[in-house]
């Protein structure tokens, strides 16, 4: 095992360690926004290798999300509950009486959402660009509206609630871990190569006798399954799941991540996750009334926290397009680089081997 | 004679349209006996509705084919028109003829601020960072306007003279149901001739055509540019007002369905063919009002309609029904 | 023979870009595509790439029929081919590009690639193989020590050698060079004439190349074909070329 190795597994254990630890200290309200920035990076980085990675354009993550929330919600609410939400329609018999475990549920979301990507992606990788992003964001809208639909399996517009709470921070972090590890692995092996390799440009990777239709349905596809993880994580947080909570606008926020972090980085990816969704409750204040030296402040009401995020996506793409990483990806060398240059200390690294 | 007609695309697709309706109303009237003026007032619905939408679908078309992008933001500034709409009539309390005055002149500038600062300045940067832009644009009109006019509907006073219902043999019709494909037909006419025939109009295709080259030509491409959005978002003005008279429930995301179907319409008519985003708008509006009218047990599908034609187009004819055909040079 | 093209004809609208080129491409030899801008030339490399599909025509590339068949599955039969305008992988490093055309040769699945557990997947032993492969083929090019440099901050030169090494990558028994000479001054063609040869002899390949430096087609080619507005107007060895009066006309305008 060598070295760089040994230093992410310690890394690890540290996460998983102060996940497991803080769970029991920190009050819900904390936990549920850690948690939240969790989930966002599992759903960002889905979307990163579609977009950033293998440079195509997809807006349909808040549909493969709805994939897995419902079939969170569907398997996972107690079975002597159902009646009592499902009361326009009963629920359909087939599924009224099976009952899953949360991971079961969640690993037969994301395998749902795969297959859907799988069965859509034939027509619509053909497409370039922008046509991409409008066929998937329609295909987003397609599945909000059939769950809007289908009264008996989804409850329709009145939504599931009852779903069992998650909040243990242990959980979702090692489920945010693992997204990580699989998406490091993954783009640093020949077939992540394969993906940038389509993103620099597609004739000349179709040259070099890379099948670009093959790896563009494999990224989308282990995106949807993924985005299904995270929409399954994301509905069993909420405890609630209804069709309005997944409307496309929910992608903007992935982009807004995605931008963010930089296209084409993971450890971007995950350091934006945590920076948007943290900074989106902070902004918080600005939807309530501010009072200062006893006059209220006119423009603090609500509705003003979205203009601010929208402005925020609009400064980033317009002046930091490169994100905060660019392609690039944090690592400890770079930690230690900058922590050098903190202190100051050009020589930090040799004065640390030399206490090795 | 006939062989002429069948080259022409155009001729051929104006009569499969038709011919569609045709087979539509022996449906409806065989399997659900619906009656003639039943049918009749549908079929004035969904040309009201498509004509609304080629409006729309216009101003996608003439900006994809000046920048090549999804003008995302469109279908916004359509909505914007409304509030303007609501401003003018209720609050300021103008006649309609000024009120649409102003609508038409005060939408522009919307569409002109967004292209000065959110598409300009990435007009050299890669393909996605301007999608990204134009999405964030769309979503920043969405939110101000929650911001400003709040989530909850605004109502657009009636106009009586364009709301008053005729009937012509038991059909009901709005008068604006037939206003609306006239001045939309009008409109058409009009821009056609107008890129067709104008120095201005000859500018513009150039523009479409090759940047460079218009440049060195002496086009100011900017001023093209910035006259593009003008004519799109003051035809989503007329839309817009229309629209509003017709449906007059406002909310800061109700640009959102039509502009993704405008959009829709523009690309199943053929993007960067103004005849064809008519052409798709009509299709779209009567699709939907009709599959509603005929199915009314999967009318909650109805928006999903827009999304299914498109992928069937993108799969059978990828440049849309006029489109022409287009390669990437290696 | 190594590849073999009937009748290749290829329609854009109106514009007929080749019509009817035969061409014949033997085995370890170097063949050469000349004639005017806007001959055709490049059309030919992108139908043989399967770029584009022809309007008629057969291409057959060691006996079987590779006609309109999708690129990568070409590349993999074993054409490797550069461009005229440089297209490397921009993002990426010298490295990367050339170990990205390995990938055609990849058998572990993605799953075998992401848990690549030495012992029970057999992707880290492959891993070290394209490795191996991609440094020694840098070496051979002279490229090694550029190893982790940005692709595109190489010099002009480099940047060609670079592309001709990602397509030497993929283990083609045929490679296209689309004018590999283009931009450069005569000592550096020089250069580049022995330089192909010497690839041709080390990788025991065989090549097509169009270009537009006379003294380099005239120099290592066995044979030319001259082609003018999409027709192939004459075939022959290097001196056979030099004295076609047709062959002038279409270079200099015939002079009536």
């Amino acid at each position: 095992m060598n070295k760089k190795t040994l230093h992410s597994i310690i890394a690890i254990a540290a996460i998983l360690a102060a996940a497991w630890i803080l769970n029991g200290i920190l009050d819900s309200y904390v936990r549920r926004v850690l948690n939240l920035c969790a989930i966002y990076a599992i759903i960002s980085l889905s979307l990163n290798l579609v977009n950033g990675f293998t440079g195509m354009f997809s807006l349909g993550q808040a549909g493969f999300m709805a994939i897995g929330a419902y079939t969170v919600a569907i398997f996972t609410v107690p079975v002597e509950l159902r009646a009592a939400g499902f009361y326009l329609e009963p629920m359909n018999p087939l599924i009224a009486g099976i009952e899953l475990p949360l991971l079961a549920a969640l690993i037969l979301g994301g395998l749902l959402s795969a297959t859907f990507a799988f069965i859509i992606g034939f027509p619509v990788l053909r497409l370039r660009g922008d046509y991409l992003a409008i066929a998937t964001l329609g295909f987003s809208e397609i599945i909000r509206i059939i769950f809007t639909n289908t009264q008996s399996i989804t409850n329709g517009a009145l939504g599931i609630k009852n779903v069992p709470a998650l909040s243990n921070m242990f959980f979702i972090y090692l489920a945010a871990i693992i997204t990580i590890v699989f998406m490091r692995l993954l783009i640093s092996s020949s077939y992540g190569r394969a993906f940038k390799a389509i993103r620099e440009d597609e004739i000349v990777a179709e040259a070099m006798g890379i099948n670009l239709f093959k790896h563009k349905i494999m990224s989308f596809v282990i995106s949807a399954f993924f985005a299904g993880i995270g929409g399954g994580l994301y509905g069993a947080l909420l405890g609630t799941v209804d069709p309005k909570n997944f409307m496309f606008t929910l992608t903007y926020n992935f982009v807004l991540i995605i931008v963010l972090g930089g296209l084409g980085s993971i450890s971007g990816t995950v350091i934006a996750s945590f920076i948007i969704t943290i900074g989106m409750e902070w902004l918080r204040f600005f939807d309530d009334e501010l009072v200062l030296f006893g006059f209220k402040v006119p423009i603090f009401r609500p509705g003003l926290r979205m203009v601010v995020f929208s402005v925020l996506l609009m400064v980033i793409v317009l002046f930091f397009q490169k994100g905060l990483m660019g392609q690039k990806e944090l690592s400890f060398d770079m930690l230690r680089q900058a922590a050098a240059r903190v202190k100051g200390l050009p020589l930090f690294k040799n004065g640390r081997r030399k206490g090795e | 004679m006939a062989g002429k007609i069948l080259r022409n695309n155009l001729a051929v697709a104006v009569l499969a349209i038709l011919l569609v309706i045709l087979l539509v109303y022996v449906y409806a009237s065989t399997a659900i006996k619906m009656p003639g003026s039943v049918f009749l007032q549908h079929l004035t619905n969904g040309l009201s509705l498509g004509s609304l939408f080629a409006l729309i679908a216009i101003g996608y078309t003439m900006v994809y084919t000046i920048l090549s992008m999804i003008n995302f933001a469109h279908g916004d500034i359509f909505m914007i028109s409304l509030y303007f709409a609501f401003f003018t009539l209720s609050v300021f309390n103008m006649p309609w003829v000024l009120a649409f005055v102003c609508v038409a002149a005060l939408t522009p500038i919307v569409g002109i601020l967004i292209e000065r600062f959110a598409y300009r300045p990435l007009r050299d940067a890669p393909k996605n960072s301007v999608l990204i832009s134009a999405i964030g644009a769309s979503f920043l009109l969405e939110n101000a306007a929650t911001y400003l006019f709040g989530g909850r509907p605004k109502v657009l006073p009636d106009i009586p003279l364009l709301s008053r219902v005729i009937s012509i043999h038991s059909v009901n019709f709005q008068v604006v149901s037939i206003v609306i494909p006239i001045l939309t037909f009008a409109i058409l006419i009009a821009l056609i001739n107008f890129i067709n025939h104008t120095k201005t109009g000859i500018a513009m295709r150039a523009v479409a055509k090759d940047h460079e080259i218009a440049r060195v030509m002496g086009v100011n491409i900017n001023r093209i540019i910035s006259l593009t959005f003008i004519i799109g978002s003051s035809l989503a003005a007329v839309g817009g007002f229309m629209w509003g008279t017709r449906y007059p429930g406002i909310t800061p995301m109700m640009g959102v369905m039509p502009g993704l179907k405008c959009f829709v319409a523009a690309v199943v008519g053929g993007i960067g063919d103004i005849k064809g985003a008519v052409m798709g708008g009509f299709i779209l509006g009567l699709g939907e009002i009709l599959i509603v009218a005929l199915f009314p047990n999967i009318s909650g599908y109805r928006d999903a309609f827009a999304f299914i034609l498109l992928i069937i187009i993108l799969l059978v004819k990828p440049t849309g029904i006029l489109g022409s055909k287009a390669r990437e040079k290696v | 023979m190594m590849l073999e093209a009937e009748n290749l004809t290829m329609r854009f609208g109106g514009v007929t870009a080749v019509d009817s080129l035969s061409l014949e491409v033997p085995e370890n030899e170097i063949i050469a595509l000349i004639g005017p801008n806007g001959a055709g030339k490049t059309t030919v490399f992108n139908m043989i790439t399967g770029t584009y599909a022809p309007t008629s025509g057969k291409i057959t590339f060691r006996g079987r029929d590779i006609t309109a068949r999708n690129p990568s599955y070409i590349a993999k039969q074993g054409i490797g081919r550069t461009f005229q305008n440089i297209r490397l992988f921009k993002g990426l490093t010298v490295f990367e590009n050339v170990i990205t055309a390995k990938h055609l040769h990849l058998k572990s699945n993605l799953f075998q690639a992401v848990f690549r557990i030495s012992g029970l997947s057999p992707y880290p032993a492959e891993e070290r193989k394209f490795i191996e492969e991609t440094e020694s083929l840098l070496e051979k090019l002279d490229l090694l020590d550029l190893r982790d440099a940005t692709s595109t901050s190489l010099p002009y030169g480099k940047q060609r050698r670079l592309e001709i090494a990602r397509a030497l990558a993929t283990n083609p028994s045929l490679l296209l060079l689309d004018e590999p000479a283009a931009g450069m001054n005569p000592q550096e063609t020089i250069e580049l004439a022995r330089f192909i040869e010497r690839i041709r002899d080390e990788f025991k390949i065989t090549i097509l190349l169009i270009e537009h430096h006379m003294d380099l087609v005239m120099d290592i080619s066995k044979n030319i074909y001259v082609m003018d507005f999409g027709v192939n107007i004459a075939v022959g060895s290097p001196a056979e070329i030099q004295g076609d009066r047709r062959v002038i006309e279409a270079y200099l305008g015939s002079g009536d």
